[in-house]
């Protein structure tokens, strides 16, 4: 291969994307970032569980639930603004350090 | 520093270097149909875009969905009529849509030159997010996502090898609902008193020299491979493992992606034979607690094949029996190959390659019966509602 490619690793990219483009007000993306951080949010309060949890950003909900459960618990998603904006995007920028630390 | 929007120009002046030729391709089904049209109004849409005046992030986007039109047409340009290898696939849609209940996935199939190339290309099918992007930036909604396998040129129309088809199809259904890794940690809390299980199927977590992140990422590989395994034994009984042991036997030794060859065998068997296996248990109830009540099991029937030894298709009742005939054919080469000469009355001894031949062809044919029947009674009661 010339270069290292992962599925799990293309998503984090667009997902990170697509926080970019909330935190810049685009509504169309930010409907899709509250999507996942909900998911997040009832991973993190036990509402939902690993087995139910949308499989499309399966490594990005369960990273954040892991690694920021306090923050995540806490989390009003009808108050995002661009600070919780900033945070979000680091956590996910962190993930991979965590999980190879 | 380079222009970004010149390097994308570049690339996708190669899309359009291939998409002129890939347009022409026509299909055997309208699924496939429908997304190649979906492609070509993308292609249109970008092709209206001014690349030079897009800030940095849209050219990100851009090149993403630019490759995603590439891998697309790598596997749609080996989809086409003529080549496409169709009566495997009518067998592997029977197992696919009984576990994706959606029916939003489409096989496509991309032919390689190496004998032992099958395997399932995870890239672009499973990226949602890449769809909510398109969906966002150009109001194209597709309603199908491919899966693209990869199988080897040259057996592309044979039903022995093949069988590793449905282990690629385990591989799917795992990556899409992530069940193996959901059963990562009730594997790992293992009971005392099936701990010994554990300890067989997984030796490394036992090695001392291993860190427990290098154990984290081998069994989550391990785990992918014995869920796939038993994926296909569902379907196919043990034939992955007969010629997983003939074309990769690693005896006792696993590798960091693959367990050993013996330990799947025997997982396989304990499943066969419906023995209780903690593993087996573990994964079985992820998957249904993930999918909403589908769960590992028992779905092939033995067929008698004595319509094989006498040269004739076998008739198949229902579309769950398509994979039985896999099994079929391995029994018939494997254990009564010279029943033909016998049941025949023949006289002379048929050479190996065309017990082969006769086989692969029969096997064909018996799928390719069903599905046309099938479809002339779909027709017939279309008609009948018409009127």
């Amino acid at each position: 291969m010339l270069y290292s490619y992962s599925p799990e690793e293309e998503k984090k990219r667009l997902f990170l994307i697509f926080l970019s483009d909330a935190k810049n007000g685009k509504d169309n993306y930010s409907h899709e970032v509250k999507k996942v951080l909900r998911e997040v949010v009832d991973l993190c309060k036990g509402v939902k569980t690993i087995y139910n949890i949308d499989r499309n950003y399966f490594d990005i909900i369960t990273g954040l639930a892991e690694h920021y459960e306090k923050f995540y618990k806490n989390l009003d998603l009808d108050s995002l603004d661009s600070n919780m904006y900033d945070k979000i995007i680091t956590h996910i920028q962190q993930l991979d350090k965590l999980e190879y630390a | 520093m380079h222009s970004k929007a010149q390097l994308l120009k570049l690339h996708f002046s190669q899309l359009i270097q291939s998409w002129s030729k890939s347009k022409l391709n026509q299909y055997s089904d309208k699924d496939k149909q429908e997304f190649h049209d979906q492609l070509n109004e993308l292609i249109h849409r970008i092709k209206d875009e001014k690349f030079d005046d897009l800030p940095e992030i849209e050219l990100i986007k851009r090149k993403s969905i630019i490759d995603f039109i590439f891998t697309s047409l790598e596997f749609l340009d080996k989809s086409v009529i003529n080549t496409f290898p169709l009566e495997i696939v009518e067998c592997l849609n029977v197992a696919l849509n009984e576990w994706n209940s959606k029916e939003d996935s489409l096989i496509a199939t991309s032919l390689n030159n190496s004998i032992t190339s099958f395997s399932f290309l995870p890239s672009r099918t499973l990226d949602d997010p890449l769809f909510v992007m398109i969906k966002n930036e150009y109001g194209i909604e597709f309603k199908k996502r491919l899966i693209q396998i990869n199988l080897p040129k040259h057996f592309a129309r044979d039903y022995f090898a093949n069988v590793a088809l449905y282990h690629e199809l385990g591989h799917f259904i795992d990556t899409t609902y992530k069940i193996s890794f959901s059963a990562i940690k009730s594997i790992l809390n293992v009971p005392v008193d099936q701990k010994s299980i554990i300890d067989h199927f997984f030796p490394f977590l036992l090695h001392p020299d291993l860190n427990n992140l290098s154990k984290i990422d081998i069994l989550k590989n391990h785990l992918g491979e014995y869920f796939s395994d038993l994926f296909a034994a569902q379907y196919i009984k043990e034939c992955s493992n007969i010629y997983i042991k003939y074309i990769g036997d690693t005896g006792d030794v696993y590798h960091s992606s693959h367990p050993s060859t013996n330990n799947r065998i025997r997982l396989v068997q304990d499943f066969i034979e419906g023995k209780d296996n903690f593993l087996i248990n573990k994964l079985s109830e992820a998957a249904e607690l993930i999918t909403g009540g589908t769960k590992l099991g028992i779905r092939y029937k033995d067929l008698p094949f004595d319509d094989l030894k006498k040269f004739l298709p076998i008739t198949i009742q229902n579309k769950n029996e398509l994979s039985s005939l896999f099994i079929a054919a391995w029994s018939l080469w494997m254990d009564y190959s010279s029943d033909f000469e016998e049941e025949n009355k023949m006289g002379f001894s048929l050479r190996d390659s065309k017990r082969y031949e006769i086989i692969n062809n029969l096997v064909e044919k018996s799928i390719s019966n069903f599905t046309i029947t099938q479809k002339w009674n779909n027709t017939k009661t279309d008609d009948i509602i018409k009127k």
